[in-house]
Order: C-alpha cells, then structure tokens, then sequence
C-alpha cells in the first residue's frame, strides 16, 4: 500500500475513525481498517484506535495527548532523598553532583509540566469539535489530577526548601533561586483547579440546557407545547412584551371599552395625574373696581374781578377767603390755600388797583386794599 | 441618551443587551440607577415595567394579553426557542458573548444533517420563511430574524460573516429552564 491509499482508506472510512477518536465504541469495523494499514487494534474483544494514530492526530492538531499523564515526580523525589543520605554517609562530591543535576533536571520537568497543563486546558475548553460529553470528561480527568498534582507540588517545595537545604552552599544557592521560580507555578496550578471546575460547571449547565431546549424545541414543533404556552401568558408581568414592534417605535397603547367608560378614565387619569380641586362656588369679586366721582374744582377769576370791582374790599386776601368761588374748597380744606393763590394773582394783575398797607392782617398776611 | 430616547427603543419591544455594541449608549443609561428608576418609573404610568435580569434590560406589561397579543407573544418566543435550539445543536457550547461565523454556520449545518435529519424540521418550522427548499437562504433569514430580535449583532457592520451572541439569549434559556423544570 502507498502512502496516496492511506489517505484515502482513512478518508473512506473518517466519519468512523472521528467517532472512535471521540471515544464512541466501534462496532463491524472495516476488514481493511485492521488488516491492511492497522490503523485499530484489538484490546479485550473491542476494536480502539491504535496508540501511534492517536499521538499522531494529536500532534497534528497541536494537542497535549489525551491521556498525558501529567507526573508527580514521586520518584524523583524519592531518589533525591535516597542521595542526600548517601552524601551525609559518604560525603561523595559526585553523588552531589548528581542532586544538583537532579534537582535542575526536577526543575524543567515541573517547568514543563505547567506549560503542558495550561495547553490540556486550553485545548479543552476551546475544543468545539469534540461532543459535550467528552468534554466534560476529559475536563474531570484533568481537574482530579490537578488535585493531586498540588499536594504533591506542596511536597517538592517542601523538599526544596527544607530538606536539602544546609548540605552545600552552591546547592542551596541553586534551590533558593529555583523556588522562587517556582513561585509562578504554584499560583498557575491554583489557576488552573479553578479554571477548570468553572468550565466544569459552565459546561454541564450548557449540556442540561441544550437537552431541555431540544425536548422543548421538539414539543413546539409538534404542537405539544402546553407547558411553555400556559408559562407565557401566566408570567406576562415578568417576561418580556410590548403589544406590537413597530418600526417607527412608540408603544400603541389601544384602551378597551371598559376603559373608556368616563368614569373609569377619570379614575385612571386621577391616579397618573394630580389633579387640583376646584371650589364650586365661584368668587364674585369683581377685579375691578368702579372709581369715585370726582369734581373738578376750579376758582373762576372772572367772577371774584366782577365782585371785587363791585365792592373794593379794604382787605382782598379776607375778602376772596369768604367769596363763594373760595368757600366751595371749604370741604376739602385747602380754602386758604386757593385763596392766598388767587389773592397773589389778583395783587400781580391787578396792580393799579391796589394800594398795600403797611400793616398785616390777623392771617399775616400783608393787607391790600382795592380802590 | 434622554429618557425620550431610551423609551422610544425599548418600546419597540426590544431586549436591550449590555454586550451589545450597537445599544452600549442606552445600556451605560440603564445601568445607571438614577437613569432606570426614571425611566421605569416613566413606563409604569402606562401600564408597562422596565425590567433588569442578567445583563439585560426589556420592557413588561402589566396588565392582562388580549388574544392577539397572546397569540403574537407564544409565537416569537416558541420561534426563538426553536432557533436557539437550532444554533445550540451546531454550536452546544455558544453562549453569550461567543462569537459565530455565518459560512461556518452553513458547513456545521451540513454536516450534522448527515447524521441527524431531525435538524432539519428546526429550520424548515419558521412560518416566515417561504422557500423551503434553499438551505442557505433558510439559514440566512433566520440569522437575519435573530439579528432583528437583538440575539446576535454583527460584530462589524461591513463584515456580514461575524457575528456576537448578546446576553439577551440567557432571558430565551431561562424560559426553557422554567417549562422543562418539571422534566427533571
């Protein structure tokens, strides 16, 4: 066989081999798949992809291999532990040697071992080919072991720290400077629990969804969907509703007959608005008011002229305070003060006429004697 | 962002989600509690509640349905229920936040139908989808049907491809938590 009809036997036969790499069990499987390129083998009665195919998929499609398992280092722990003794037995140089090579050595390994857990993780929770079942698995598998990996990481750091320290002063420079490190390490495997037992969750909530969406979906489509419909309009104050979408927006609220009845209105109008109440009785008061008839009041010098010529008083101002042209601003009180006016007009106009004393009168006021 | 504004997009009846890029202005609004308690507090005078639930905001009626309004609101959502459905048999892992490709949406959907044809029946249920015979154009309106009803957004406008998965999808699973309780 050539490599050309690998490829294409492979091919043939994809959806199979996708199915049993998913971890399906195979059933009547393909004579050719197991004599002619071995791509199975046979392990207790059941057919399984062959170990070389599955490291090879892997390494294709960049993935930490399934069932890496990620080591503890007992053993070399162990050993270092056996070869500490042995250099306090016989203070051999090589055999330290050989715990600072081991230790450097422990070292990359726990180094590497966090680059490789962090890609597993990576390579769970962004696969979306493989089924959710397996996922899920899979992420269970890795999460145990991590488990177990951070007691034994709080070991190693115990024997770095503490056991093989005070031996050799290079030694201890060395450990010194791998545990912090190491530090790194420790927080990331913490990380790492976590990340994980989320995605546990998440995923298994996700795995209950989809079953119940799709028992759901399926009712719907067959019209037996009671329960989602009885749900709906039981629950209509919580779940989500307008009465219509509009393109234009705005909701269109259409009131129903019992609503437009004007009493019912008038209350629902009472309770959104505050509405002031009005006084039945309306105010009377006018907002204006009719004014006072007023008199206009003037002293007609014509008349006091005529009078005056007609009996040329010895003293004008007395003699205009008692003229009825004067008389009339008695009411008011401002007689003396219209008379000492027209008197002072009259003494101004008519000058030719009037003859002023030397004396004052009992008004004090200079007395004028018209002739 | 004014509370006019606010109302108008939510009373079209729209799940406002706070992952979604084209209404972050309204829900950087809403999550202020000043801003919401006036707006719910606007809504509630005619008859309506502004609701919040896990990163998402949409308005409720308070009163009763009449029978249209009934029969339109167990429509949209059983169609969305079904689409959901239809997206988790080729993605059982999306959830809110993820982000899908339209072209590799249509292969997915290709290869799933080889090995389980009951997919099939989810997309062909749409009542508003008339040509049943283009699986495309099927998968296409119904990408353009979840984009309308704010599930997905395109994750750029020139890019018809991409698009996120906005939180809106979690109120859809919440309704399905609540009906299949019982089937537990």
């Amino acid at each position: 066989m050539k490599h050309i009809d690998l490829i294409k036997t492979l091919y043939a036969n994809r959806h199979l081999i996708d199915s049993a790499f998913n971890g399906e069990d195979i059933e009547n499987l393909p004579s050719e798949l197991i004599d002619d390129i071995g791509v199975f083998q046979k392990v207790a009665k059941k057919y399984e992809l062959s170990d070389m195919y599955v490291q090879f998929a892997n390494t294709m499609l960049k993935r930490v291999d399934a069932n890496y398992t990620f080591g503890d280092y007992n053993e070399e722990i162990k050993l270092l532990i056996k070869q500490k003794e042995d250099y306090l037995g016989t203070g051999d140089l090589d055999i330290l040697n050989r715990i600072k090579s081991l230790v450097r050595t422990l070292y990359k390994k726990i180094e590497q071992r966090d680059i490789l857990i962090n890609a597993r993780i990576n390579d769970i929770i962004n696969d979306n080919d493989l089924s959710i079942e397996r996922i899920i698995k899979d992420a269970q598998d890795v999460d145990s072991r991590i488990g177990e990996l951070i007691e034994a990481h709080s070991e190693n750091l115990k024997i770095f720290g503490k056991e093989l320290r005070g031996i050799d002063d290079e030694l201890d420079e060395i450990l010194v400077s791998i545990s912090i490190d190491m530090l790194p390490f420790t927080n990331n495997i913490h990380q790492y629990n976590k990340r994980l037992s989320d995605f546990i969750l998440r995923t298994e909530k996700r795995k209950q969804e989809n079953k119940k969406l799709s028992s759901l979906a399926f009712k719907i489509i067959k019209e037996q969907d009671y329960e989602l419909k009885s749900l709906l309009l039981s629950n209509t104050q919580l779940y989500h509703h307008t009465i219509k979408e509009r393109r234009i927006g705005f909701v269109q609220y259409l009131p129903n007959l019992l609503e437009l009845k004007r009493t019912t209105f008038l209350e629902a109008l009472s309770r959104v608005i505050n509405v002031q109440k009005v006084e039945r009785k309306a105010n009377n008061e006018k907002p204006y008011k009719i004014s006072d008839e007023t008199t206009f009041k003037a002293v007609k010098l014509d008349n006091i002229y005529q009078d005056i010529n007609k009996d040329k008083p010895e003293d004008v101002y007395k003699y205009i305070l008692k003229h009825k042209e004067i008389i009339k601003f008695k009411e008011d009180g401002t007689d003396k003060n219209y008379a000492f006016k027209t008197y002072l007009t009259v003494v101004q106009d008519e000058r030719n006429n009037i003859v002023f004393n030397k004396n004052f009168n009992n008004k004090q006021i200079r007395i004028a004697k018209w002739i | 962002m004014d509370i006019a504004k606010a109302f108008e997009i939510l009373s079209q009846g729209k799940i406002i989600s706070s992952n979604s890029s084209n209404y972050s202005e309204i829900s950087n609004m809403l999550l202020t509690d000043s801003f919401y308690n006036e707006v719910d507090e606007l809504v509630q005078k005619i008859g309506y509640r502004l609701i919040e639930e896990a990163g998402y905001f949409y308005l409720a009626k308070k009163n009763k349905l009449n029978t249209t309004e009934q029969q339109n609101f167990i429509k949209k959502n059983s169609d969305l229920i079904i689409a959901i459905s239809f997206l988790r048999q080729l993605y059982p892992r999306l959830d809110r936040g993820n982000s899908i490709s339209f072209i590799d949406t249509v292969v997915n959907y290709g290869n799933i139908k080889r090995d389980d044809s009951s997919i099939r029946d989810k997309l062909s249920y749409f009542s508003w989808i008339k040509n049943k015979d283009d699986e495309k154009g099927m998968m296409e309106q119904l990408f353009k049907h979840l984009e309308d009803k704010n599930i997905i957004e395109k994750i750029q406008v020139s890019n018809t491809d991409k698009y996120k998965v906005l939180n809106s999808i979690s109120y859809y699973l919440s309704i399905v938590d609540t009906v299949e309780k019982g089937e537990e």
